[in-house]
């Protein structure tokens, strides 16, 4: 089941946009204090500061890095279900099932009609006139279903082109994982 | 053909017609429980209102059927 609050999606999305740029904003300090701080005190330890400094400024840009793109995703979420509605949920397997009981009514339909026309010369009966116009708004009503139908396939296309594009982006994204003896074999 | 005989008949196909409509009707009643369950648009059934819609005019015009037409046919019998 897929379910979207686009209200609450947009604010979290801005809320994490936020963090992100103190994120951003306190990596970009670091470094520049770290490099500053190497102007002040020259000692051959010092190699070994900045070796390890590199390092772990490397993994805080790799992380900047990480949940921007996950941000991206979210976005993406978000701009797609702004044409659908401010809140969905939605069932995509259920496209088939209502495609299908919306094929049974069309048919039954059909088959009404097919009643009417069979009727044959109705006009010995003074209220003719009534059976023709239920005819006619039956016709209508199968007008009005075949409307229904497209424009339901429509919405579910819709979520599934924005579900398919967004897997694309999250199949991208790489996940690795840092365990406690890698970090003590890089120190 | 005997006026009456053409009668009956027109009467006997409507009431066919009237009970296909009522079982349309309940078919509709369905798809609108699926609208729900499937695909939720702003808190209701996307197209719900639609398809209910539809459901009133079909009870017209089975309403129309049963006691504007068949219960008029009667009077012939």
């Amino acid at each position: 089941m897929i379910e979207v609050n686009l209200k609450q999606l947009r604010e979290a999305i801005n809320s994490y946009n936020n963090v992100i740029k103190t994120l951003e904003d306190n990596n970009t300090a670091i470094i520049n204090n770290f490099n500053e701080l190497g102007k002040h005190w020259q000692d051959e330890r010092i190699n070994k500061l900045s070796a390890s400094f590199n390092l772990e400024s490397q993994r805080a840009l790799k992380l900047e890095k990480n949940v921007k793109s996950q941000l991206a995703v979210y976005r993406e979420v978000a701009k797609g279900y702004e044409a659908i509605g401010r809140q969905v949920k939605c069932n995509l397997s259920g496209q088939d099932i209502i495609n299908a009981k919306i094929d049974n009514i069309i048919n039954k339909i059909n088959n009404i009609i097919a009643r009417y026309d069979s009727l044959g010369d109705i006009s010995f009966y003074p209220r003719a006139y009534l059976i023709r116009s239920n005819k006619r708004k039956m016709k209508l009503i199968l007008k009005e279903f075949k409307t229904i139908k497209s424009e339901l396939n429509k919405k579910f296309n819709d979520i599934r082109e924005i579900e398919n594009s967004v897997q694309k982006k999250i199949a991208a994204i790489k996940v690795e994982y840092i365990t406690v003896n890698n970090y003590e074999r890089e120190e | 053909m005997d006026d009456k005989v053409r009668v009956l008949k027109l009467y006997e196909r409507m009431n066919r017609i009237k009970n296909k409509t009522s079982d349309l009707i309940d078919s509709v009643e369905a798809l609108e429980e699926s609208l729900e369950k499937y695909l939720e648009i702003n808190n209701k059934g996307y197209k719900k209102s639609a398809v209910n819609s539809q459901r009133n005019e079909l009870k017209e015009v089975k309403n129309s059927v049963k006691y504007n037409i068949m219960s008029n046919l009667r009077n012939y019998l």
